[in-house]
């Protein structure tokens, strides 16, 4: 998991995520890659998230 | 002739017109003046020897300044017995003096200068100057001989506090005729000065109360009042007893307390400072642990506002998971349900579902399923597709609708 992800822009890229997939025309095997690739970027976000709140405690 | 009509000695008041003082005999100008002007309407020699000046001190005790009654402008009452000499002519021996008349004299002296100091508003004066917190350099009017002296240098040096003091001495006369006038030339030197020293100490090491007589001088009460320096009075054992006393800055009982005087301002002022610094340092204890507080307490607010932020963005980022997620299962159970539909649509159009309402399958010899008559001939063969079952047939007829 990389920890440089930046966190503006893998929100702006989980927005996108969530327009596509509601894209009813979206193929299959690019909704299957597109719920895998938000899920890492959660990850990443919810991670980056809790080092900064244990730095601050 | 004379002497022999007043052959009695007599007692007479009269005001001294002039007044020397040489090889210890007095030798005096007496004189009358008119009641109303300044005219002089009797005139006399008088001389006091130093043998009847003697036998006077005697018996008055030595407390007596003679020299102090004995000046110009005095007014006396002595006992005198008129002489005749060959070579100086007339004149008038004094044998006694009443102490009592003089002193009369004196305190009424001292009560004109302090009433005239009051009226030109100058016996406050001197009280105006400001010297500053720490006198340390100060001119000293003494005699240089006094024991006084010695004991205010050896109080001043030997303070157990380790101050220093600059003292510059101007000898002068402390007690006699020539006292004042000494005392106003130093004054006056010391006020001309480059360098002025912060305080001028009048000091007289003891001596009779009666010799106080010189510090009751108008002239001298006047420099000191209008002197543009604070002058300390010294000269007494007790204070307040001469006009100096009243119009001078100040007043101490003796040269040890003027001493002390010094000191003490030093004393004063050093534990104010400490108690400044005690103060400071308590000042600036609070103020840093206010600071530190405060620094504190938006380290918290700072914390606080961080986590609330990072709470927030998480709950973003959850909730457009959950939605990524939610979105994602919508669409998938939209193409399952489009899955569905084409399944029943196939369904619909599936050839067993046929074959199960009664409809038959056929194909002909080429196996290829059979749409149209042309598609067969005569004798040819066929193949039925039952729901249960195939049958093979052969073609004996063939009729066109």
């Amino acid at each position: 998991m990389s920890e440089n992800i930046n966190y503006e822009e893998a929100l702006e890229e989980l927005k996108e995520i969530l327009i596509e997939v509601q894209n009813p025309d979206i193929e299959l095997h690019i909704l299957e890659a597109k719920m895998k690739r938000a899920k890492v970027l959660m990850e990443q976000c919810k991670h980056k998230l809790k080092t900064i709140e244990e730095s601050i405690n | 002739m004379l002497a022999l009509n007043f052959e009695q000695a007599f007692w007479i008041k009269a005001e001294i017109g002039q007044a020397s003082l040489s090889r210890g005999h007095f030798f005096l100008q007496l004189i009358q003046k008119a009641e109303d002007s300044d005219d002089i309407i009797a005139e006399s020699r008088a001389n006091l020897w130093s043998r009847q000046m003697r036998q006077i001190q005697d018996k008055t005790g030595k407390q007596l300044p003679l020299d102090q009654l004995l000046k110009t402008g005095n007014e006396v009452e002595i006992l005198v017995e008129v002489q005749h000499h060959e070579r100086y002519g007339l004149s008038l021996n004094i044998l006694d003096l009443n102490p009592a008349f003089s002193l009369g004299q004196l305190a009424q002296q001292k009560q004109e200068t302090l009433d005239r100091l009051i009226k030109d508003k100058l016996l406050d004066k001197n009280k105006n100057q400001r010297p500053p917190a720490i006198i340390q350099n100060i001119a000293v009017l003494s005699s240089p001989n006094a024991a006084g002296l010695a004991d205010f240098k050896n109080q001043l040096i030997n303070n157990s506090y380790g101050y220093r003091f600059n003292m510059e001495l101007y000898p002068v006369a402390v007690q006699g005729q020539h006292a004042s006038r000494e005392i106003i030339q130093a004054l006056k030197q010391i006020q001309g000065a480059l360098y002025k020293p912060e305080l001028i100490i009048i000091l007289r090491g003891g001596g009779s109360k009666l010799d106080l007589a010189a510090f009751d001088a108008l002239d001298l009460c006047m420099t000191v009042a209008q002197c543009n320096l604070p002058v300390l009075a010294a000269v007494g054992h007790e204070t307040d007893e001469s006009v100096l006393d009243l119009v001078a800055y100040d007043n101490v009982k003796t040269p040890t307390a003027a001493a002390d005087f010094l000191i003490e301002r030093c004393i004063l002022f050093e534990s104010q400072l400490n108690q400044i610094e005690k103060q400071l340092s308590i000042h600036t204890q609070q103020a840093l642990n206010l600071r530190e507080l405060e620094i504190n307490q938006l380290k918290e607010s700072i914390k606080h506002a961080a986590i609330n932020t990072i709470q927030s963005k998480r709950f973003l980022i959850e909730q457009l998971g959950t939605n990524i997620i939610s979105k994602s299962r919508l669409n998938l159970q939209a193409k399952k349900l489009q899955l569905l539909n084409l399944e029943k649509a196939l369904q619909t159009t599936n050839p067993e579902l046929a074959l199960e309402k009664g409809f038959t399958l056929t194909t002909n010899d080429e196996g290829r399923i059979v749409r149209s008559i042309d598609q067969l001939k005569n004798g040819g063969k066929m193949v039925h597709y039952f729901r249960d079952g195939i049958v093979d047939s052969v073609i004996t007829k063939i009729s066109k609708k």
